[in-house]
């Protein structure tokens, strides 16, 4: 591993550029504690240092105590309403999303629903600032209302409740408009470059000088890509042209988001990435040379660090650049992977010979990298998880930049709000060659200080653009870093006392038990000790990706060649069928031979046999086998990603996300088992007598799965039924038995009994049917369409046996519904991935948007504009976003719809085929305006969207009409708005709601998956009421 | 006219209530429930009770589930819709109470359908129901009806018998050849012992399962990182 304090050595930064990039990748996601004890030498200051630092610190905060009018702006606003307060976030919900409504009612509703919970009153009059009490006035109305109120009724929250009622709500809405643009008006400096240029005016006749950017949302289409293009084109002119002040100041300059540049700025999308957004950027660079306005490029998610870095050294590299000095960029330093960062742009300057700025943050996504992670099941965290980490990590960074190696090749911007960093960055600075950064309206106190008794540029990071469009994301940023607004708290809050201020994160960090953050659990530990989540590799980091790619490829020339097993030998029954991949039919992934008649019957008899033995199996022994029979899956993770490409047609993540399921599902049953199965029960009965009884297994379980989780519901329902005690027979869908037999061969492996387990691949005429029929099933489990499970029910009801579980998921008409609160670019994400992810083959998967009809005009540019961006093609590679359907069958029925949709709707988009789609089956994603769900008869099984405008006024009619379609598996809805979203989630009979995210990928434990009415039976599987069905009580 | 028809008042009047019914959740009824129980003799109080206990215990709670920060899973249950509660002959009266008020308080409507030896027992539920705990459209009683007859009435989710196991499985087939929905059956066989209205897991036949997945992060709720990343140790 790379030694961080050799970077200090003046020979590191002479290396090769390519030798040093080796070393970043590695750092992606290091145990935390040992790679912060390679860090705290380098922060640690020497006692000589610590005590000008602490000293100057010390003498700061005073500075800035002293001065009565320290603190304005944005600053005030967050130690006001700090986001640790109720009002803190509801004032900020309310900013986030209030300017973008268009529809008085829904803005209303809206209002009322932040304002009716919150204790606006005891904010006012508590801060001096002009502007926090403009807005606190904007939430109360008028002062005169408010004392009018108090007098009659003392409670401050009645108060705002009885305004709310009383008053007309135009006047509230109008208020609270007045309320944001006083908001949007601190937050952003300038609705365009030239009201940003002059109101700076002020701040550089203080001395400092501006970074403006125009940043917002990134784009999801090629149309929003241009308008920032242009939108950073004409700011750089509009710098360009700008002369104003001569003084010592740098010339301001220009930050740009690449995110905002391209609508597929991804991992996925390199190729793209390197040249379409490569010359979109190269475009600007020769503008903004021309007219002397540096660029820094801004830095966003962990996971596009290494494609950024690619990227910025082709820009930096290319002639356009060479001998200009002023492209820069930004690194995080609460990225573990920031000091290789910073010693390979070290070495590429030293190379090269121009500087490059680079502004050195915090870091601003800390929420979200942590939440993905975890979601992802990734190994550990590119970012610290404590704060003072972070600190310790930007003072190791600062040390490292301020070195006289790095002197000259890189220009350090230290961006920061604390007078701890600030005082700690010049304590170590043996050079003037750096600069400060902060944000508009916030850090004035500290830096006007710093101003007026250093001798050091500040330069303020402006944000510039239209306050309905700059707000929400700013706020957003807040929201999601809020500890941010920690130390503006402290630092002019006189009772805190200064000696806390001023402490060294390395000692605080020092002084800490573990130096990562024990609240914070790794991503396999989020569900407690005892299960474990399941891992994956993140695709989107070379060290990660780079392994498992070539051992993913390492088994896509394999042949496999399954059949049925029985008893635990594999049987070549009749002709072997060819299985050959959906996306290609003339790759062959192998063959497989399907049961017969004989073969069924012959399971049923020795599985039968079986039944007894594995059901007096403690059930300790039968989690046991389930437990490695999910290590064995992780470990096997490679081959049966290759399976899933080339027998079920699904992309890279798809397949990950398949092993994972499978391996949850072996880890929650067999924990569910152990707590809730075997032991010896006692319940007290309505007859007051006590009675002991244990759950154990029923007998022979038929499990009947799906093609489209060819692996994860298969095993769902195969470790549910056998650890609940039972014997089981296996039939996978015919499309998918090769990967179904390969997860028998490794249930067999991980200690199943051979007479325990069968797998019959096969038809449902040779297969299914006997088995349904066959009196010694003493259960079924089944996954697919509501007429094959009828067809089951049925033959399970004319034996003459007993009544037996049949425990059904059937299909979906699901619908997401989406209201003028909610925020377009997450509702068009949201919207792609849970209609189009898996080719739309998915149970849970979006076949009917509702969308507010006073949104719905964005909404479907925005939609229209992003299918055109998304990739259709061979799901092995990292760039297709959608694969094929299933087969022919499948897609000929697709088709049919599409044709019959195209004389009866509207179409809204349809995603281009690959020229090479005829090898395979593909279905284009389609998007069709329709006028009701009523219009939609059965459900498409496939990647095809229907889109409906509703009237606010009408929400009720959308519900009972999804309601009336008897379906109830999934919904989606997106509002800002918790009265709307509470009255949605509990109007609509559905198994599973999910608010403000997409609708698919239910997680075993965390989303217990399954509908009801038409969509299934219950119970749902990966919830705790599953197993039961599988077993029958005994009483002892 | 068709036989299913013949169901239409009762039955769309039974759905337009669910909805309301089962809103109020196992606490919500709970008490109302309660209320009726303390109408009947001991022993009949006695099971009806207990039902109320048993929903309570297993079914009353909105079940947080671990996950991801910036998220919250929450499995709840609810009622399965409209519910037949058929007995024959041979049900005893606190069967047919045990299974009529595991049905109410998990939150659904029912046809109380009995034997007509029983009649005049339900009827007397039902008045003492609609009295003081539910609206009428919640329990209502169908009178004279052989469960072949009862097997065809519309838009129900289940169908809940105390009978002869001969009989059940006679019924479950006729159910099975019903389109649309798979009707559950919850067939008590054994009239003696009730082992399966008396059974832990009896309830789980009569709920669907919810859950309700927010992204928190949307809305700034992130105050759960916030909390972890500051807290003292």
């Amino acid at each position: 591993m790379f030694k961080a304090t050799d970077v200090l050595n003046p020979d590191f930064v002479s290396r090769k550029p390519a030798e040093i990039w080796t070393e970043i990748s590695p750092l992606y996601s290091i145990d935390e504690d040992r790679w912060l004890r390679e860090l705290l030498p380098l922060a640690e200051p020497g006692s000589e240092e610590l005590k000008t630092s602490t000293r100057s610190a010390t003498t700061l905060i005073e500075q800035v105590r002293a001065d009565d009018g320290a603190i304005h702006m944005i600053d005030a606003l967050l130690l006001e309403y700090s986001l640790d307060t109720r009002e803190g976030i509801l004032l900020m919900c309310l900013a986030e999303a209030l300017m973008r409504i268009p529809d008085a009612d829904t803005a209303d509703a809206l209002i009322r629903d932040k304002l009716s919970v919150a204790d606006w009153k005891t904010h006012l009059k508590n801060s001096d600032s002009l502007f926090v009490n403009a807005s606190t006035w904007g939430l109360l109305l008028t002062g005169k209302v408010v004392a009018m109120d108090e007098k009659d009724d003392g409670t401050p929250s009645n108060v705002i409740n009885r305004l709310v009622n009383k008053f007309s709500e135009p006047v509230i809405r109008k208020a609270m408009y007045q309320a944001m643009k006083i908001m949007g008006h601190q937050f952003v400096l300038g609705r365009n470059i030239g009201e940003a240029l002059k109101r700076g005016r002020k701040y550089r006749d203080l001395g400092y000088t501006y970074s403006f950017d125009m940043l917002g949302e990134a784009a999801l289409t090629s149309r929003d890509a241009d308008k920032y293009f242009n939108d950073y084109l004409s700011a750089i002119e509009s710098v360009g042209r700008d002369n104003y002040g001569s003084g010592k100041a740098p010339r301001p300059t220009i930050s740009i988001k690449l995110s905002a540049l391209h609508p597929r700025y991804e991992v996925g999308q390199k190729a793209r990435v390197l040249t379409e957004l490569r010359d979109r950027v190269l475009q600007l660079i020769e503008k903004a040379r021309a007219l002397d306005v540096g660029i820094t490029v801004d830095a966003e998610e962990a996971d596009r660090l290494e494609l950024s870095l690619e990227l910025f050294e082709a820009l930096y590299r290319d002639p356009a650049c060479q001998g200009w000095g002023n492209f820069g960029l930004v690194v995080q330093a609460y990225s573990k992977r920031a000091l290789p960062v910073l010693a390979w742009l070290a070495a590429l300057a030293g190379e090269q010979g121009d500087r490059i700025p680079v502004r050195l943050v915090k870091g601003a996504y800390w929420d979200a990298e942590i939440k993905l992670c975890q979601q992802h099941g990734f190994r550990g965290y590119p970012v610290y998880t404590r704060k003072e980490a972070t600190d310790t990590s930007y003072l190791a960074c600062a040390r490292f930049l301020l070195s006289q190696p790095v002197r000259g090749k890189i220009y350090p911007q230290f961006a920061s709000h604390n007078a701890h960093t600030v005082a700690a960055v010049m304590a170590m600075a043996q050079h003037s060659g750096f600069e400060f950064q902060r944000l508009h309206g916030m850090g004035d106190a500290l830096y006007n200080t710093v101003l007026k008794h250093q001798s050091v540029n500040v330069r303020i990071y402006a944000p510039v653009g239209s306050h309905k469009d700059l707000l929400p994301y700013l706020v957003r940023r807040l929201l999601e870093n809020g500890a941010n607004s920690s130390f503006v708290h402290r630092l002019v809050d006189a009772r805190h006392p200064i000696a806390d201020l001023v402490h060294h994160p390395v000692e605080t960090l020092k002084s800490r038990a573990s130096l990562s953050n024990p609240h914070i659990p790794l991503p396999e530990a989020i569900y407690g000790a005892e299960r474990r989540n399941s891992l994956a590799p993140n695709t989107e980091i070379e060290c990660e990706w780079q392994p498992f790619h070539a051992a993913v490829e390492g088994f896509m020339q394999q042949q496999w060649h399954g059949g049925p097993i029985i008893g635990g030998r594999q049987r070549r029954c009749g002709d072997a069928r060819d299985v050959l991949a959906p996306q290609n039919r003339s790759i062959r992934a192998g063959s497989v031979h399907w049961a017969g008649r004989e073969e069924v019957s012959e399971a049923l008899d020795l599985v039968g046999e079986g039944f007894a033995g594995w059901n007096a199996t403690p059930v300790q022994e039968r989690a046991a086998c389930l437990q490695r029979l999910a290590d064995l899956l992780e470990e096997n993770l490679e081959e049966l990603v290759a399976l899933c490409h080339l027998e079920a047609g699904k992309t890279i993540q798809d397949s990950i996300d398949e092993v994972r399921e499978a391996v949850d599902f072996c880890r929650y049953y067999a924990i569910q088992a152990c707590e809730n199965l075997g032991q010896v029960q006692l319940c007290t009965g309505f007859d007051g007598a006590e009675r002991r009884y244990r759950l154990e297994g029923r007998g022979v379980f038929a499990c009947i799965s799906p093609w489209n989780f060819p692996l994860a519901i298969f095993l769902g329902q195969v470790s549910a039924a056998l650890v609940a005690g039972n014997s089981v027979i296996a039939k996978p869908a015919e499309q998918t038995s090769l990967i179904a037999w390969r997860a028998v061969q490794l249930a067999l492996q991980a200690g199943i009994p051979a007479n325990a387990l069968a797998l019959l691949p096969g038809d449902g005429a040779t297969v299914g049917a006997p088995l349904t029929a066959d009196s010694r099933i003493a259960g079924v489990a089944f996954t697919g369409s509501t007429e094959t499970a009828q067809l089951i029910n049925r033959a399970l009801a004319h034996r003459d046996s007993g009544i037996v579980p049949l425990i059904a998921e059937t299909g979906g008409q699901n619908a997401m519904i989406i209201d003028s609160t909610s925020l377009p670019e997450q509702v068009v994400r949201d919207v792609l991935r849970s209609a189009f992810a898996s080719a739309g083959q998915r149970c849970s998967a979006l076949r009917v948007l509702y969308v507010q009809e006073d949104v719905a005009d964005r909404i479907v540019e925005m939609l229209r504009g992003a299918m055109q961006e998304q990739v259709v093609g061979d799901p092995s590679l990292h760039s297709t976003d959608v694969g094929p359907v299933i087969d022919r069958e499948a897609q000929q029925g697709l088709l049919n719809h599409i044709e019959k949709m195209k004389r009866s709707a509207r179409l809204v988009a349809q995603t281009p085929l690959p020229p090479d789609a005829s090898e395979g089956t593909f279905v284009a994603p389609t998007a069709f305006e329709i006028d009701s769900i009523a219009q939609l008869e059965r459900e498409q099984f496939g990647p095809i969207l229907h889109l409906v405008r509703y009237k606010a006024s009408e929400l009720d009619k959308v519900i009972d009409a999804i309601n009336a379609t008897g379906y109830g598996l999934t919904l989606g809805v997106h509002s800002r708005n918790e009265e709307t979203t509470r009255h949605i989630a509990r109007r609509v009979r559905v198994g599973n709601t999910y608010i403000n995210r997409d609708q698919v990928g239910a997680v075993v434990g965390v989303q217990p998956f399954g509908g009801q009415g038409l969509s299934g039976t219950g119970p749902k599987a990966g919830g705790p009421r599953y197993l039961p069905r599988f077993a029958h009580e005994v009483t002892i | 006219m068709s036989q299913a028809n013949t169901f239409d008042i009762p039955v769309q009047a039974a759905l337009d209530a669910w909805e309301g019914w089962n809103a109020l959740g196992v606490d919500g009824r709970a008490p109302l429930l309660r209320h009726f129980a303390s109408q009947l003799s001991d022993d009949q109080a006695r099971i009806a009770r207990w039902q109320i206990d048993q929903a309570l215990r297993l079914l009353g709670d909105e079940l947080e589930l671990p996950g991801p920060t910036g998220e919250s899973n929450v499995l709840f249950t609810s009622g399965r819709g409209l519910v037949i509660a058929a007995s024959e002959e041979s049900a005893t009266e606190v069967a047919i109470l045990g299974q009529l008020i595991a049905a109410l308080i998990s939150g659904n409507v029912v046809l109380l359908a009995p034997a007509a030896s029983h009649t005049g027992f339900c009827r007397y539920l039902v008045r003492l129901l609609v009295a003081g705990s539910c609206p009428a459209a919640v329990v209502q009683l169908i009178e004279d009806r052989s469960l072949t007859e009862l097997a065809t009435c519309p838009s129900i989710a289940a169908f809940a018998l105390v009978g002869s196991d001969a009989n059940a499985r006679a019924l479950n087939r006729q159910l099975s050849e019903r389109d649309g929905v798979l009707v559950q059956l919850i067939a008590e066989t054994d009239t003696g012992q009730l082992p399966t209205i008396g059974s832990e897991h009896y309830l789980a036949r009569f709920i669907t399962e919810r859950v309700r997945t927010t992204n928190t992060t949307a809305v700034g709720g992130n105050a759960t990182l916030l909390e972890l990343g500051g807290k003292a140790e």
